[in-house]
This record gives structure tokens, sequence and C-alpha cells, in this order.
């Protein structure tokens, strides 16, 4: 009884924004399954929202019932990047540009003179982080695409360069890394290919060499029954959904620039056994042990992680793209109707209104009651992929 | 030959009912109709007495309080949303006409009937005199006891090519994909459409206009197929065959694809 009186204190459940939220989430009703066009909308006001929030660039890495918005976060700032510009040519408007340039100028003014980014949010004092810069690389290079300058490319090269300065013998991303690395560094990998690939055909060459290296070190994480070790920043020995999704887009991603299919078709394993496990228990759980059978993060219950439902519904759609096989592509659009309606949740309070939280419900064991911008971003570009041309002509509104 | 007796779980089951007006057509002949009846669990008039007690249990009023919120407030809750995902209407109890009362067939035209729930026992006295074929309808998976009866087989027909339309909407995931749909007639064992295929007949698509008559067509197919399956089983055994390896397993359509076919028919425009 205390620790439930201590609980609404500290999350501040006497909101009625606060407490709405986690009654709902905790009886397991959502809002009416918005259109696609609607969903897409709503998240990015939810993404402005985060923006505004620190006002110096960068987007608040999350809103806390506790506490409120956190600190501008480069990371998932850098990430952010590619899904607002795609965004701003969807609706053709510039206003999102505008914020996509800013993003990428003020993740130039906060990168450490070594070449990488700090952890965590600003304010939060942290090292320089591998994975962390691993996802802004991806952010600077659609920058430098798009608006065409080559300060973005310079800066990524100097990110690229401190990352692999700090790649151990065996072709790992050890040191300075979050729980020392993982799996989930593949898409560090996807990053730095992304960066060398705009980079002359000698030095590129020598760059993927390099990369290459590192993914073919992180495919042996991969075990018989094609789910991943080290691939949660738990130590219980299970993998997390988010993580299992950065794992496998890496490798698609690493697979397309490099075109070498193995890395496709690791990620496709893994992709298969969560297409199974998804349609026939209409639900993914945001933590799987190594059997993939699911694990109970909040009490006798499985919690849903709503960032690794986007990134495997953008995986799945890649693999349904590649392969023309509308099964996963099914899967996907199943999976955006649940995080859209989760997701569809009005409020006068802008930390909440059409925001995601880490974990379904919020108190889940992923992020517990906090509304994080990259699950935004994931949905967000989940979105994004189902409405692209090859895909909407598979499906009807 | 092998003796054919139907089973059904309702006596006035529509697809039963379809299955033997196609066999009738083509000659076939019953040797038996098997009724499957589920012994009612002894009640017990205590806990009857305080049933009404239910509805105040943490679950039941859980329940309750999250009806009225999606009622009031035009929500949903996660499990209606994922109904969203299913067949809508498109079922064979909702597109087939009404069944007949099969028993009173059964009696009009002499064949024997048994009423029974499925046990060994029952099965072991239905094939004391030979071998038998038992085509069956909506029955699920039977466990492996039922099915390690040497004499009995027990066939049912499935909307797609085997093996590479396995599970659900098969139909429509076929025309989706541009392949012809076809009926395949199986001899069931353990595993979900995983058993040995006997007969297989193309689904002649042409002028449905919607995935109710699509689905219509598609179960039409199945009773004629499994008609034909069971007579040219008869005469000819060595029709069984193992499936071929390179299953493909199809889930629930999402409805924005299944209203892509719908706009695309009929397909003989």
């Amino acid at each position: 009884m205390l620790s439930r009186l201590r609980t609404i204190k500290n999350d501040r459940l006497y909101y009625l924004s606060h407490g709405k939220k986690v009654l709902l989430d905790n009886l397991g009703i959502v809002s009416k399954t918005p259109s696609l066009d609607d969903s897409l909308d709503n998240t990015f006001k939810w993404i402005k929202a985060s923006f505004e929030a620190g006002g110096d660039g960068g987007s608040s890495a999350y809103y806390k019932l506790s506490t409120g918005w956190k600190g501008s976060y480069p990371e998932t700032t850098g990430y952010l990047i590619p899904t607002m510009y795609e965004y701003a040519a969807y609706r053709e408007n510039d206003e999102w540009k505008k914020l996509a340039k800013r993003a990428a100028d003020w993740l130039l003014q906060i990168q450490a003179p070594e070449g990488g980014w700090q952890g965590l949010h600003i304010g939060t004092p942290c090292d320089l982080r591998i994975f962390n810069s691993g996802m802004i690389l991806d952010g600077l290079i659609a920058a430098y695409r798009v608006e065409n300058d080559k300060k973005y490319l310079d800066s990524a090269v100097r990110g690229l360069d401190w990352i692999l300065s700090k790649q151990d013998d065996s072709g790992f991303f050890s040191e300075n890394n979050v729980v020392g690395g993982g799996a989930f560094d593949t898409l560090v990998c996807a990053g730095l290919l992304m960066v060398a690939q705009c980079l002359p055909e000698e030095e590129k060459q020598a760059y993927f060499a390099k990369i290459r290296k590192a993914l073919d070190a992180h495919l042996t994480l991969q075990t018989e029954n094609y789910w991943f070790k080290n691939c949660s920043f738990r130590k219980d020995g299970t993998a997390l959904l988010h993580h299992l999704g950065y794992t496998t887009d890496g490798f698609i991603i690493s697979s397309d620039i490099l075109g070498d299919d193995k890395y496709y078709q690791a990620a496709k394993k893994t992709a298969r056994k969560l297409l199974s496990k998804f349609e026939v228990e209409l639900e993914l759980p945001a933590y799987t042990k190594s059997d993939w059978s699911t694990n109970k993060d909040l009490g006798n219950k499985a919690t849903l992680c709503l960032t690794g439902y986007s990134q495997i519904s953008i995986v799945f759609q890649k693999i349904a793209k590649t392969e023309n096989d509308m099964r996963y592509l099914n899967a996907a659009l199943k999976i955006n109707d649940i995080v859209a309606s989760i997701g569809n949740y009005k409020s006068s309070n802008k930390g909440l209104s059409y925001g995601l939280a880490g974990s379904y419900p919020i108190n889940g064991g992923y992020q517990r009651n906090q509304m994080v911008n990259w699950a935004a971003k994931y949905h967000g570009e989940a979105l994004l992929l189902t409405m692209d041309k090859c895909m909407s002509k598979a499906i009807q509104s | 030959m092998k003796k054919v007796i139907l089973v059904i779980s309702s006596k006035t089951q529509a697809t039963s009912s379809a299955f033997i007006r196609e066999f009738e057509k083509l000659g076939g002949a019953l040797d038996g109709i098997y009724h499957i009846t589920h012994p009612k669990p002894k009640s017990n008039s205590l806990k009857s007495a305080f049933r009404f007690l239910k509805v105040f249990k943490p679950s039941k009023l859980k329940q309750l309080f999250s009806t009225f919120l999606t009622t009031k407030y035009g929500m949903q809750s996660m499990d209606e949303l994922k109904k969203m995902w299913d067949v809508q209407g498109e079922n064979s109890w909702d597109v087939l006409e009404k069944g007949m009362d099969i028993f009173a067939y059964a009696k009009n035209k002499g064949i024997p009937t048994t009423e029974a729930p499925l046990t060994t026992e029952t099965i072991s006295d239905l094939t004391a005199s030979g071998p038998v074929i038992f085509p069956m309808y909506g029955g699920g998976i039977l466990s492996a006891k039922i099915l390690s009866n040497p004499k009995a087989e027990f066939m049912n027909s499935h909307m797609g090519e085997m093996p590479y339309y396995k599970g659900m909407n098969v139909m429509e995931w076929a025309i989706l994909e541009e392949a012809s749909p076809k009926a395949t007639v199986m001899v069931m064992n353990e595993k979900i459409d995983g058993g040995d295929v006997v007969w297989e007949k193309e689904i002649n698509i042409s002028n449905e206009k919607s995935i109710k008559e699509l689905r219509t067509t598609g179960y039409n197919g199945c009773f004629q197929a499994m008609a034909e399956g069971i007579i040219n089983y008869q005469k000819d055994s060595s029709l069984r065959e193992a499936q071929a390896k390179g299953s493909k397993f199809y889930y629930r359509m999402h409805h924005q694809i299944r209203a892509t076919i719908e706009s695309n028919l009929p397909l003989s425009r």
C-alpha cells in the first residue's frame, strides 16, 4: 500500500493525464486505430514537442512521468534526422527540413575533439560512446546528402575514425561502449558504412574491410536458432526486442551497402522466427529467452517494447520489398496498427500527447514510465516506409 | 474397399451437409455417420448456486470497468484491436447455406449412425470390420492416440495447394501472389496442414466480386475435392503421398491487403 502511494507521488499519477495513461495502459485499453496518415502526423507532433522542450536544437530523450522532459539526446537526435528529412519530403513541408538541419548543426557543435559524441543526454556527464556516436553518423550523412554541405561529411568521417580507433582485434567494439558492446553494434557498422560509402574508392574499400571484420564478428553472436546473444543491456541473458531490431536492421543495411547477401540472410533468419512468433501469439514480448520463449518482465506478465515493435515492422517491410513476400508486410501492418492505436493518446500534456512509451503498459520493464523519442522515431519511420510507393501499391486504405 | 464414415460435430453442420451433396452427386456412398458428442461435466449444485458471486472477482470487475470505458469513450481493448485481423463474416458458417438434418438424411438413406465421444474406443469400434476413411470438418488437431489407429484415416480438405499454402486465408494469399488457388485433400496427422496428400483440385475463380464470394467458391471447391478424392482413393490407395518439402505458412490477412484483393475483383475483368 505504502509503495503504491509512493508511486502515485513519485510518478505524479495525481495529474489527470498521467493517471489516465497508466490506468488505460494497465486495463489494456487503447484508442481506436487511426489512419496511417493521422498516426504519422500525430507522431511528428510529439517529436516536435521533444525538440521544443530543450530548445538547443536536439530532441529531448524522453518525457518521464516523475520529472518531465529530459535534456536533448545526441544519439537519438542523430537518427531522427533522416526520418525528419523523409517526413519533410513526404509532406512537402520545409519546416521539418529546417528542424533536421538545426539538429545536425547542433550535433556538430557538441562533437568532442576526439571525434565521438557523449552517451546519455545533455546535462548528464558521460564518456564518449561508440553506439551513440554510430547512430549520429546516420543523421550527419542524411544532412550531407540533403543539404549538400561537406561539413557534415567531415564531421561524420571524424566520428568514423574515432569509432574504428576503438575496434578491438576480434572486430568488436567493447571499449567506450554501452555494456561493453553487443549484437546491436551492427547498426554502428551500418552507420560507418554510410559514411565510408561517400568517400573516394580507395579510402572507401579500406574502411569497408575494417567494417566487414566487425560485421563478421557480430555474426558469431547469432545462435543456432537465430536468436542473438549480447542483445540487451540486462545481464539476465534475455534479448530485448529493441536491440534485436537494431541488430537485424544493421545487418540488412550493411548487406545492402556491401552487396553481401550473408548479412541479409542472417537478419532474415531472425526475422522469420519473429514473424512466426508474432503471428501465432499476436504479440512479441519485450524480452525473449534464448529459446525464443517469452520472458515476463512485469510480475507474471510480459510487456511490449514499442520501439522494438516499430523496428521489427521496418525490418519486415524491407524483407517484404526485397523478396516480394507479402507475409512480412502483412505482419508489419498489424504491428503498425498496434503501435498507432497505443500512440493515439490525446492529452493537453505535450509530453504524453501522441507520444510512445518505452513499454506497454507504460510501467513495463523497459524505460519504465517514460515516453521515449526513439519509439516515436521508429514508428514514424515504419509508417513512412509503409506509405512508400512500393508498399502502398500492395495495400488499400 | 475402404469404408467411408463421415464425422460430424453437429447434426446440422453446413460443411458436412455440403460434402454429402457433392459425394452423392459423384455416386459416392457413405457407410456411416458418426456424430462426436461431448459429455457434459457433472454440475456442482452448490457451486452453481453461488455463480452470481463471480461478478465480484477482481478480473471480472476489471473487465466490466474496461467495457464501460471502451463503450463510453469510443476506445477499444487490445483484444478488440486484434480481432480486426480476423476473417470477418467469411467463415464457413457465414457463407454456406444452412445444413440439412443429417441424421434424418441418414435414416432416410438407411445409413447407420453413431453418437459417441471421440475416443480410441469409439474409433476401434468403428474400424472393427476393416479400414475406414473418416472425412471430417472442423475437428481441429486430433490426438496422437486417435491418430495411431492404423485402420483409421481422418481426412480433411484445405483451401490451398500443399505444401506451398499452409495456414490461414490461403486462397486469398494465392490470388495475391497470382497463383492458381487449389483445394487439397489430406490424411490428417499431428501437424497443422502436415498430412499426406491424396487429392488436389484447382478452384475455378471467375466472376466473384468480393472475398465473401471467393470463399464461397473456395469452400465448394474443397467439398468437390474431398468427394472426388475419397472416391478415387477408395479405388487406388497409392494416391496417398507425403507432402513435398519447402512448405510456406501463411497467417491471417490484414484487412488492408484484403481490400487490395477485393478492389481487383472480379479476376475475369
